[in-house]
């Protein structure tokens, strides 16, 4: 493989890591986000109703 | 839309990229400009990412008229989510035509090309205006945000019709020129798969600010 093509599959790469990492960046913060969202949903019931 | 359909738009997207790397790769010419080179292929992928990249600046801006109109957050998570898509797609708009431009005009960048100066000065913009919007979750820093989104948008038309409105040493246009043997399957295939793409990170985009908002609205209720 040539440097120009070794350049090219790089670049390829490049173009397919950068969806791809911030898909997995955004969609680990929103299960993160979405587990906070029940926790706080969960102890806001517990306050409300409490046993 | 579900979450589900939204995912599968990303998969479907990222299918008609792998196709269309098949189709450049193994049929479309590597001579443009009447140069053979193999780095002429990164044609495929620069043009499709910029042309979504700048369609979702438009679609910010209008999402940002509406914010002001209506001031519904929906609309501001909209614009924040396609101006983060678009600045990562405009950042490698710019890095793959730096990468050609080595190989073909031997030098990473030329401050001359208009094209090339504007398309920077998109990115700046635009990297300010994510700074700004960042700075504060309230609706003031957004309705601020909205009129800098609105206003940034006038240098989008600008770099667009750069190489039409003066003349540009370097950059030519990219469609309309017999300098270009484009693969139309190829390019087609590209510029679907990107336009899938984009729509999947900005929803999930969106969804971060919605789950952000319903977690503050639940703190603050208790």
């Amino acid at each position: 493989m040539t440097g120009p093509e070794l350049v090219l599959v790089a670049t390829f790469a490049a173009i397919w890591l950068l969806p791809i990492g911030l898909t997995i960046a955004w969609e680990r913060r929103n299960r993160g986000l979405r587990a906070s969202v029940e926790r706080a949903r969960a102890e806001r019931a517990r306050r409300v109703h409490p046993q | 839309m579900n979450w589900i359909a939204w995912r599968s738009l990303g998969a479907a997207g990222l299918l008609a990229l792998l196709a269309s790397t098949f189709f450049m790769t193994t049929a479309a010419s590597r001579t443009f400009y009447g140069i053979d080179h193999p780095v002429n292929l990164i044609f495929y992928y620069h043009v499709a990412v910029a042309w979504v990249g700048f369609a979702g600046l438009l679609l910010a801006a209008l999402a940002s008229g509406a914010y002001l109109v209506t001031r519904a957050p929906g609309y501001s998570w909209l614009a924040e989510a396609c101006i983060a898509v678009s600045f990562a797609f405009i950042t490698l708009t710019l890095a793959t035509g730096s990468v050609w431009a080595r190989f073909i005009w031997n030098s990473w960048w030329e401050w001359s090309d208009l094209r090339l100066v504007t398309a920077l000065v998109v990115w700046f913009i635009y990297a300010a205006y994510l700074v700004f919007r960042h700075q504060a979750q309230d609706g003031a820093v957004h309705a601020k945000a909205a009129v800098f989104s609105l206003v940034a948008f006038v240098s989008v038309p600008i770099t667009v019709a750069s190489t039409r409105l003066w003349q540009s040493p370097f950059h030519g246009t990219s469609l309309g020129t017999d300098s270009v043997d484009i693969h139309g399957l190829a390019f087609a295939l590209s510029l679907i798969g990107t336009g899938l793409v984009y729509p999947y990170l900005v929803a999930t985009r969106w969804r971060t600010h919605r789950l952000a908002d319903e977690l503050e609205a639940i703190e603050a209720q208790a």
